[in-house]
């Protein structure tokens, strides 16, 4: 028995598999239900959290004075969230190169530099290989694909100008957990830079 | 690096099937599996809006496998009616040999091998998905398939 007559046979076990057709509705159903409720609160947010906002304003004053703590906002997740679809669309890079000074050479219409100054500990474990233009709530950034040099996996690193709604994700330095993805995310010399994993 | 084949669903109702049967090689009860990529569909689409593609699914099924295994604190026995009814199988075009033998194999061995030959991944891209290394991906896939032809009572030719 050879390669091909077992792959067939494994082929045909998991192609008899299957979910009933009237389960597959079910969950595409849930589903629709479920991004609806992601685009609503999303959308109305504000209304429940006015008066507790006014309230969070004053408390988060006193706290940066004491010392300041924050919370990870919705904000940062959706734009995190938004990040990790480009790192996933994989698309062509417009530019191949094995270091940051390259990137920057071949995205001459950038506008910006892409070379962290910081995070050396982070990325010293990822090695460029590529990077692309590409656009984040409006604004021009730089996907660059880097790879792990221990495991192999390649992800992405996001840089773009702090500008627009970007201006939100100032001082950020946070590490999200997403459904799929991590994300590494901070700001540095009013760039937004990000790690997707 | 080969490039890749695997073939890519073109339908939502598709995309489901396939987290089903990724589901089932890592989780290997019809149940559970049906929970998990319900539970990863449900969680994409109200975390992104919608489930771009195969690899974005497949990492969610296997994250909340992962996560759930790590919380869970009760030995989990057999159900009693696992055992495969011989009739039932049978008539989807399952034999039980193979039902049987596919249940011997190593949730990595049996995760590795849906991914190589169902979904058509190389070894490097299971490799990344999986953050086990690649030659680890490739020992999986070739002791999975020694296993199958030898549980099947065949010769195993490896021809690759």
């Amino acid at each position: 028995m050879d390669n091909q007559e077992i792959d067939n046979e494994v082929v045909k076990y998991f192609a008899a598999r299957s979910l009933s057709e009237d389960m597959v509705a079910s969950i595409l159903k849930q589903g629709e239900a479920e991004k609806e409720k992601g685009v609503s609160s999303a959308r109305n947010w504000w209304y429940t959290w006015v008066p507790v906002a006014a309230a969070a304003a004053i408390v988060m004053a006193f706290a940066f004075q004491a010392g300041r703590t924050h919370t990870t906002s919705d904000y940062t997740y959706e734009v995190a969230g938004q990040i990790a679809i480009r790192h996933e669309s994989k698309a062509p890079m417009d530019v191949q190169s094995t270091t940051f000074e390259g990137v920057q050479e071949g995205l001459d219409r950038l506008g910006f530099s892409v070379m962290p100054e910081g995070k050396s500990r982070l990325l010293s474990a990822y090695e460029v290989i590529g990077a692309r233009y590409c656009r984040l709530e409006g604004q021009s950034g730089a996907s660059i694909q880097v790879k792990n040099r221990v495991s192999g996996a390649i992800c992405t690193l996001y840089v773009a100008s702090l500008k627009g709604s970007l201006e939100d994700l100032k001082n950020t330095d946070e590490h999200l957990e997403l459904e799929a993805h991590e994300v590494d995310m901070w700001e540095e010399s009013g760039r937004l830079f990000a790690l997707v994993k | 690096m080969t490039k890749s084949t695997h073939p890519k669903p073109k339908t939502d109702a598709e995309l489901v099937q396939a987290g089903y049967r990724y589901a089932l090689s890592i989780a290997r009860h019809h149940e559970d599996a049906q929970d998990l990529v319900q539970q990863a569909w449900l969680k994409l689409q109200r975390a992104y809006g919608k489930v771009e593609g195969t690899p974005v699914l497949f990492r969610a099924v296997r994250n909340l496998f992962y996560d759930q295994k790590r919380r869970s604190k009760i030995v989990q026995f057999e159900p009693i009616d696992s055992t495969p009814e011989p009739g039932k199988l049978e008539s989807k075009g399952v034999s039980l040999d193979m039902e049987l033998v596919m249940s011997k194999l190593r949730r990595e061995e049996r995760e590795a091998l849906f991914l190589n030959v169902v979904e058509g991944y190389t070894a490097s891209e299971i490799s990344e998905k999986t953050g086990t290394p690649r030659g680890t991906i490739l020992s999986h896939i070739h002791r999975a398939r020694q296993k199958l032809a030898k549980a099947l009572g065949k010769e195993f030719r490896d021809t690759k």
